[in-house]
């Protein structure tokens, strides 16, 4: 272990713990607590991965998430991000995106070709001809792929849940302790987020020797531990904002989805990299970076350092390095180290030389390390002077030119954000209702006030959230500028990097701007600048910067780009959480199990198809048909909505819902019942059964049984009207006894009179069938004599086996949905759903005569009124010739005439009956007649001619629902 | 050891009753009607009178006595009484709220004894009768989603 420091006084590693992995194939040994990059650089590997379009070296850069450049990947696992994941006993890593290995990657190559690849370029050259784009397409994503997906990975289910509180305090650096200890003083739950696994955000890497800061990180550290009603959530990402302070918070368990009553962010800050030559090679990093490396792991990030500052924090990190051992060659200050505060003095005072006025213009590698820099002189504007430049040789260039909040949180909660000019970064100027900003993110950086600044934030959430009216007195804002303006320098070689992500230059952002893509959204989606992986963390700055100098306007005019949720990457398994789908079985599930049903779903519900082996199903589903033709079915329609409304306005409610007049409707009788919505568009039907004055009963469409019963709520309040409802969808199990021998099956095993004259077709009963209390309505979706019966849920499955078994001797078989489509598609009953759309209309579904348009008012009547004259197409039955053998039409084949779509089929099958196929269709041509001929387009491009005829094909008289039929050849 | 667990409920009988005179029903029985809008009053066992709306309630009864044909006594024609199959459910553990956190999006740390709860439970409309501290959660949903409810919920205790 070669570059690894003595003990350090805040580090993570436990150094009794010996942890081996391997890396490129090379074995490796680490401490608990390390990070996949910590350990590698520790053993001496500063290369670790490729970049994403160039395959170019990259090494640690921010060790804090907010760059890409170590991914891993394992076997099970891709985009492991080395800086944060703790290495594992046996873990077997290897580098993402390289063609051959880390080492040896081919893709390296597409560097020397670089200029022929700027960004966008695919759009540009490969557009034409079209034909090849798939092939240029493969090529790029092949080079530019971001790891392998092992798509045969388990699926791994991880916990989602809830989570409350009164605040929730984003980072627990000191603005964050203090808010969330103030808040806590209220007697209310916080919760505080950290991302890291220790908290002390910036308390515990910079400045991490220092007595005086350490005694104020240990003290609110341990205050927050200490109190009772502050939740640490540590390794946490607060990863996105929604309305009404709902925050899902991403641990290493899952996602929490918070809903907090208020929420504070001091989330700080971003460090932001500088732009020059060779910027993105192994030993350059953010001066930040260092210190997290040293402080928290014990490693050294160089021997012999150079470093670039603009700031403050930068002389810290210089003397946090001297400390730790390492030699600063040499210091450049992008203005005069004079004014960088007692710390910079304190480093000139131990001999380290002092550049002002100097930035760093390129960076010279060996072995695809950093081996030397060159320093030039560099005036306000950033303009490098080349005559004055100094080479000088280390192995590592660190960097501290400034920052940029880490504010998506609150851009995402509808924060304002502006640019102040004096600190030279975005602060936040409007903040929503019970959303409060602390720290440095706010433009407070002297560590007094910053814990003075979230201590306050504390007390705003806290008289927030308990409606209390407070005055408080924020600290002011730094005086001072701890970012420089414009820490980009051109190179005539490029390879000055602003995106480490995506690779992309300085040059790609101005010609981007020159070609006309100068918004900066525009920008961000054609250079893909912030696109990657780190979200803009470390770029969005500094591409702002760029864009605000091409256009000549100010950073405030050039704007800045909006963090979407989820601003940082989370895991699919834990988006994905914990499935919950739910299920519904009617009562009858386990017959249909034990008799081999193939289930489909319908909404929730899982309902037989049909019932055999799915080899056969075709055969199955006309066997069953024909079954209830000739015999008896039973099948099992528990899933239909079913409906109660009841109280002294009920005919009235019904009458207003319904297109059809239920207020005349007898008691002891069901009628048709179709419902439209106001633009006359129909979206439900079922059957309405009047068992008093005062209360109906009825159904509706399986997935319409929720959506119908708020809409009637909706009604009965904005209607005024005394009458109420229940849904008794699940409460009631329904089974359709149907065939022509279900009148004499039935009547052996119920008291209620079945007889013609006692029980009507569209009659109802009430009474009881194998001694069981029921329902019966007379109706015939079918199109034969039947009885669905409706019983309590808890009843259900012991009568539909009693029935199965009362019925064996009149050849009782179950059937299932598609059977029973079948049957009710020869007597052309219209499914809604299938045979209407979201736009058709009663007039256009051919059932105009369901529209009473002379009750006084219904729903969507106006409309009907105006749609009734206007019709330009209407649902028309067709059969295709008896002995027909080519393709198979399909439900949503097109009609064609001349050569123009000239409707659509809706429903069709070939029915077991008329030994042919029939079906339904919507004709754009309101002149067409029975006896026109259509043409149907296969999925083939075939056209089948078929023959429009009269519906309903079968039993047109409705004989066979209203008497027995011994013939069943006599009206088939 | 999981510290929580879940059981169905088999036995009980359970109401819904609704319409203009709903109280009417419950006096006759001498049951004690909450006063407060969702909650109940508890009655013997796991039993209660649960108000829903001014005209709406729900009665649980976890006795042996037979009550199938009460719904059918009641010949009062502005009171329709439905017997209810509800799937029901217990949920045992001291601190049962934290579980429901994985599962429900209320916050059942806030509630208190004696509310009556009508939320979301992985994906299935629940009614909920908040406990005393020393008696379990009961739940009851749509009989349909019994099977689905009483699986997921094993699927989480066993994770």
């Amino acid at each position: 272990m070669s570059s690894r420091l003595p003990r350090q006084p805040l580090e993570w590693v436990d150094r009794e713990k010996t942890i081996s992995f391997s890396f490129e194939g090379k074995s490796y040994t680490g401490f608990e607590g390390d990070s996949i990059t910590s350990a590698l650089l520790a053993n001496g590997v500063s290369q670790l991965g490729r970049s994403f379009k160039y395959h170019r070296p990259r090494g640690v850069f921010s060790l804090a998430n907010h760059d890409v450049n170590a991914l891993c990947q394992t076997e099970e696992t891709t985009h492991i991000r080395a800086d944060i994941t703790p290495i594992v006993e046996g873990m077997q890593l290897t580098a993402t995106n390289t063609l051959g290995g880390l080492k040896n990657d081919k893709g390296r190559f597409i560097q020397w070709i670089a200029k022929l690849l700027p960004v966008g370029f695919y759009y540009k050259a490969f557009h034409t001809p079209k034909c090849l784009f798939k092939f240029w397409e493969g090529i790029i994503r092949h080079m530019a792929g971001l790891g392998t997906v092992n798509t045969s990975w388990p699926a791994k289910r991880v916990s989602k849940r809830y989570g409350f509180c009164d605040f929730l305090v984003v980072g627990s650096g000191p603005s964050g302790m203090s808010a969330a200890l103030e808040a806590a003083k209220s007697g209310l739950n916080v919760i505080l987020v950290e991302e890291n696994a220790h908290l002390g955000g910036s308390l515990g890497y910079q400045a991490a020797n220092n007595t005086e800061v350490g005694e104020l990180r240990k003290s609110l550290k341990e205050q927050v531990l200490a109190s009772d009603n502050i939740d640490v959530q540590v390794g946490s990402v607060a990863s996105a904002y929604y309305g009404d302070h709902w925050i899902p918070v991403t641990g290493p368990e899952g996602i929490i989805k918070v809903r907090a009553k208020s929420v504070i962010v001091a989330a700080g800050l971003f460090e932001q990299p500088a732009v020059f030559h060779n910027n993105d090679v192994p030993g350059v990093m953010l001066a930040s970076g260092a210190q997290r490396l040293v402080s928290r792991y014990a490693v050294k990030p160089c021997d012999k350092a150079v470093m670039l500052i603009a700031n403050e924090e930068g002389y810290q990190a210089a003397s946090d390095m001297l400390e730790a051992g390492i030699e600063i060659v040499a210091i450049a200050d992008l203005g005069q180290s004079t004014q960088r505060g007692e710390v910079a003095k304190a480093v000139a005072a131990a001999g380290v030389t002092i550049f002002d006025q100097h930035a760093i213009y390129s960076v010279e590698q060996e072995q695809e390390k950093v081996s030397g820099v060159t320093l030039c002189k560099v005036d306000q504007d950033g303009q490098c002077d080349t005559s004055s430049s100094v080479k000088l040789s280390c192995d590592g260039v660190l960097m501290s030119v400034g920052w940029a909040p880490a504010a998506a949180l609150l851009y995402q909660a509808g924060v304002g954000m502006g640019y102040d000019e004096t600190l030279e970064q975005f602060v936040p100027q409007t903040l929503p209702a019970g959303v409060f900003a602390a720290g440095k993110l706010n433009g407070v950086f002297d560590l007094y006030d910053r814990i003075k600044d979230g201590a306050e934030a504390g007390k705003q959430a806290a008289a927030f959230v308990l409606g209390q009216e407070i005055q408080v007195t924020r600290p002011a804002r730094s005086s001072k500028a701890h970012s420089h303006h414009y820490p980009i320098f051109e190179h005539p070689k490029h390879k000055n990097f602003v995106d480490l992500d995506e690779d992309v230059q300085l040059a790609d952002l101005q010609n981007a701007a020159k070609e006309g893509f100068d918004n900066i959204e525009l920008m961000k989606r054609f250079t893909t600048i912030g696109m990657g992986p780190s979200q803009g963390k470390h770029s969005n700055m500094n591409g702002i910067r760029v864009l605000s100098r091409v256009t000549g306007l100010s950073i405030p005019e050039t704007g800045s780009t909006t963090a979407r949720p989820f601003f940082h990457p989370v895991p699919i398994k834990h988006l994905a959480g914990r499935r919950f789908r739910a299920e519904q079985l009617t009562p009858m599930h386990d017959f249909h199990v034990k008799n081999n049903a193939v289930f489909m779903e319908a909404g929730a519900w899982l309902r037989p198809e049909y019932y055999g082996s799915p080899d056969d199903r075709a055969n199955a589903i006309q066997r069953e048909s024909l079954n209830v033709r000739e015999n008896l079915g039973l099948i099992d329609v528990s899933t239909l909505g079913k409906i109660e409304v009841f109280g002294p306005d009920a005919p009235v409610l019904m009458d207003r819902l319904y297109t059809m007049r239920m207020s005349n409707l007898a008691v002891g009788m069901t009628r048709y019942a179709l419902m439209v919505d106001e633009a006359g568009v129909i979206i439900d039907d079922g059957v309405a059964a009047r068992y008093s004055d005062e209360h109906y009963y009825f159904t509706t469409t399986t997935s319409s049984a929720n959506s119908a019963f708020q809409l009637i709520q909706r009604y009965i309040i904005e209607w005024g009207l005394d009458v109420q409802a229940v849904n008794r969808t699940g409460q009631l199990a329904a089974m359709n006894l149907a065939g022509p021998v279900s009148r004499a099956m039935l009547q052996a095993h119920t008291d209620i009179d079945l007889s013609e004259e006692s029980f009507p077709y569209l009659g109802f009963k009430k009474g009881k069938v194998m001694g069981v209390p029921a329902i019966l309505l007379r109706v015939g979706f079918v199109g034969e004599l039947g009885y669905e019966i409706h019983v309590r849920a808890n009843q259900a499955g012991q009568l539909w086996d009693q029935l199965m078994s009362a019925g064996q001797s009149f050849g009782i078989k179950p059937f299932g949905v598609e059977a029973q489509r079948l049957l009710r598609l020869e007597k052309a009953h219209i499914i809604v759903g299938q045979d209407t759309d979201g736009l058709t209309d009663p007039y256009q579904a051919s059932m105009g005569w369901s529209a009473h348009l002379k009750k006084d008012f219904f729903l969507g009547k106006r409309s009907l009124e105006m749609l009734k004259p206007k019709q330009q197409k209407r649902l028309l039955g067709f059969m295709l010739p008896k002995h027909y053998q080519g393709g198979t039409p399909k439900e949503c084949h097109l009609l064609i005439k001349n050569n123009e779509i000239n409707g659509r089929v809706t429903s069709v099958s070939f029915s077991p009956t008329f030994k042919r196929f029939i079906g339904l269709a919507f004709v754009d041509d309101p002149e067409a007649v029975v006896g026109d001929s259509i043409q149907i387009r296969l999925d083939d491009g075939r056209l089948v001619t078929a023959e429009l005829v009269s519906t309903p094909f079968y039993d047109p008289d409705s004989k066979r629902q209203k008497v027995d039929v011994d013939d069943y050849q006599e009206v088939a | 050891m999981n510290k929580f667990s879940c059981s169905q409920i088999e036995q009980g009988h359970l109401f819904h009753i609704k319409g203009n005179n709903a109280l009417s029903p419950l006096d006759a029985l001498s049951l004690q009607v909450p006063e407060k809008l969702f909650h109940y009053s508890p009655l013997d066992n796991m039993g209660f009178v649960a108000k829903l709306g001014q005209s709406e309630f729900l009665l649980y009864r976890d006795n042996e006595e037979s009550w199938d044909d009460w719904p059918d006594s009641v010949s009062d024609p502005q009171t329709y009484v439905f017997p209810r199959d509800d799937a029901l459910f217990t949920l045992n553990g001291e601190n049962w709220s934290e579980f429901m956190l994985q599962v429900c999006s209320f916050d059942f740390s806030k509630s208190t004894p004696g509310e009556f709860i009508l939320a979301n439970m992985a994906g299935v409309s629940t009614w909920f009768r908040v406990p005393s501290s020393d008696e379990p959660l009961v739940f009851g949903c749509d009989p349909s989603y019994g099977h689905y409810l009483y699986s997921t919920m094993q699927e989480i205790l066993a994770s």
